[in-house]
């Protein structure tokens, strides 16, 4: 255990930009809640965008609780779209910059085994930027949340966001962890793929991911005039979010006149595991990952470095 | 006592090339071995077989484990310094150590701490920012400070000031070594080894061509200095090597008594590095 934790620490010290860059795109989010607050950006949630004084006078701001929940989502899926960026690029880097620099013979002169080092990455990937990703949004929301909350009441006594911040950062938070979650399942064979070809090829990583699915794809179409292979690429990068979550409920608040008769908190509806897990497709993703993870072990087991 | 580290029938080819011919050798504990060679006469790449870094044929046996199945628990009792320039260069002093120390459970960081107090090493730098010979410090350090059977080094002073390597031959005998562990190292610079080393091995062709202690050197190898007047009697002898020097000719012989080699000229123990080239010249295909 103790080894382990030294070895993602390893990794998050070697590969800073996998935190570096979610950080910064956190601190992107809170800079542009300032400058809303003073009045420097205009931000259009619904409609006509406003700054913040106007906003606090506008009628709309009686759905401002409702609106919160839809407000921090956007924050969430920003990060974790950078963060899949992040992710893709480190695992690439992972078993490829320690061969470069010649710095696997250092760690290959540890009692450390080739399994738990590959591990190591493939968890640091997939649990530890994650968990990164989630403090970074828990920092980011609470500090927007806290400024246009405080800039709200100040220019017109509203305490909606301060008061409903909380609820809506719980659930917020709730479902970006639900959603890393599910990609960490679901993207088991192309995270195996790429730190494969991290432990595989001598230069041009990115090359090596992307050039030989291509040419499969190609390949199908000419032989064989078919297109499974692509399809399957296609579904694996898309398709966890038709399992995971519940598409039809997207109308999130249901007004009738001035009233909210619905509004999102039906929170528990939107996902579904269950389907996920049910699905054949994440399991046998999974079985191809774990193969394409112990080709990568092996790699680096027995590659010769000289 | 069992060998340190036992090889019978030591084989690796890179396809068509031999860069191990069936190798047989033994290494007790407490022994400091200078494996020499010229290069790309399979000293790496032996190295590389006992420290299950590459794989090979035939039967090796290091700590009484295999290096192929048993690397990582090997590890626990083997350290290695491949070459000076592999300690990872992004990461500080402090952070080498705790690693080192979260990594290596026989790793005592006091001891490491120890030993970089008396040198210049700042525990924030960079290892990119270090000097090189500043790296190799480091780098033994933490070796130093692994409680390890055996210590393999392979070229560990390459490209350092004299006064570095000076000192880290120094360290090494004084610090580390304590009669019960095991060296092994490999070097082009034989002459400065030569006084600490307590065994031989010349490694030419994938071949061992020389395997001796340096106590039994000295009665197996003779250099004499012949005036040019009796070179004839002494290549009649059959010598290893000769060359002429300020008006001697020098003769290396195998396996001839003192006192034969008396009556020639003056005798004495060659220098490691005549026997080397001697021998491997000798055994050159």
């Amino acid at each position: 255990m103790r080894q382990m934790l030294t070895l993602v620490k390893r990794e998050l010290i070697e590969h800073r930009s996998s935190w570096v860059v979610t950080t910064v795109f956190g601190g992107l989010f809170v800079l542009a809640a300032l400058l809303a607050v003073f009045g420097l950006v205009r931000v259009g949630v619904f409609g006509e965008p406003m700054n913040v004084v106007e906003f606090a006078d506008s009628p709309e701001r009686f759905q401002l609780r409702e609106g919160l929940h839809l407000g921090l989502l956007p924050i969430a899926a920003v990060l974790n779209m950078v963060m899949t960026f992040v992710v893709i690029f480190y695992f690439l880097d992972a078993l490829y910059t320690e061969r470069k620099d010649r710095s696997i013979l250092f760690w290959k002169s540890l009692p450390v085994s080739d399994l738990k080092v590959v591990a190591s990455k493939y968890l640091t990937g997939i649990v530890a930027i994650p968990l990164v990703t989630v403090v970074v949004f828990l920092a980011t929301v609470v500090l927007v949340v806290l400024i246009t909350g405080i800039g709200l009441w100040f220019a017109g006594g509203v305490g909606d966001v301060l008061a409903g911040g909380p609820g809506a950062i719980a659930q917020a938070t709730l479902m970006l962890m639900y959603a890393l979650a599910v990609q960490a399942l679901w993207f088991a064979p192309i995270d195996g793929w790429l730190l494969l070809v991290s432990a595989f090829a001598k230069r041009a990583v990115l090359a090596w991911a992307v050039v030989p699915p291509a040419l499969a794809v190609a390949a199908e179409r000419l032989l064989f005039g078919t297109r499974h292979f692509l399809d399957a690429l296609v579904y694996r990068i898309r398709g966890v979010w038709e399992l995971a979550f519940d598409g039809r409920r997207q109308n999130v608040i249901v007004y009738h006149g001035d009233e909210v008769l619905e509004s999102l908190p039906q929170f528990a509806d939107l996902l579904t595991p269950g389907r996920l897990f049910a699905s054949p497709s994440l399991w046998l993703g999974i079985v191809v990952g774990v193969l394409l993870l112990a080709c990568a072990v092996w790699l680096r087991r027995w590659r010769d470095e000289a | 006592m069992n060998p340190v580290i036992r090889a019978q029938g030591l084989s690796r080819r890179y396809g068509s090339t031999v860069a191990l011919d069936a190798v047989n050798f033994e290494i007790p504990a407490g022994r400091i071995v200078g494996l020499i060679g010229p290069n790309g006469a399979g000293k790496t790449t032996a190295l590389k077989a006992i420290l299950g870094l590459g794989p090979f044929t035939g039967q090796l046996e290091v700590l009484g484990l295999d290096p192929r199945r048993q690397r990582a628990e090997l590890m626990q009792q083997v350290s290695f310094i491949a070459d000076v320039a592999v300690l990872p260069r992004w990461l500080k002093v402090r952070q080498a150590l705790e690693i080192t120390a979260g990594l290596h459970p026989r790793f005592d960081r006091e001891r490491a701490e120890a030993f970089l107090a008396n040198t210049e090493i700042k525990h924030n730098s960079r290892i990119g920012a270090l000097s090189k010979g500043m790296v190799t410090q480091l780098h033994l350090a933490l070796v130093m400070a692994i409680d390890a059977r055996l210590l393999v080094l392979d070229e560990p002073t390459l490209g350092l000031d004299i006064i570095y390597r000076k000192s880290f031959y120094d360290a090494l005998l004084n610090d580390y070594f304590d009669g019960e562990r095991t060296i092994l190292l490999t070097t082009h610079q034989v002459e400065e080894v030569e006084h600490i080393l307590t065994d031989l091995m010349f490694i030419s062709h994938g071949r061992i061509v020389l395997d001796e202690s340096m106590d039994a050197l000295g009665e197996k190898y003779l250099e004499v200095a012949v005036r040019p007047d009796q070179a004839e009697r002494a290549r009649a002898l059959g010598p290893l090597s000769e060359r002429g020097t300020l008006g001697r000719q020098q003769f290396i012989f195998e396996g001839r008594g003192r006192d034969e080699l008396a009556a020639l000229g003056e005798v004495r123990v060659p220098g490691v590095a005549d026997l080397f080239v001697a021998k491997v010249r000798r055994t050159a295909p």
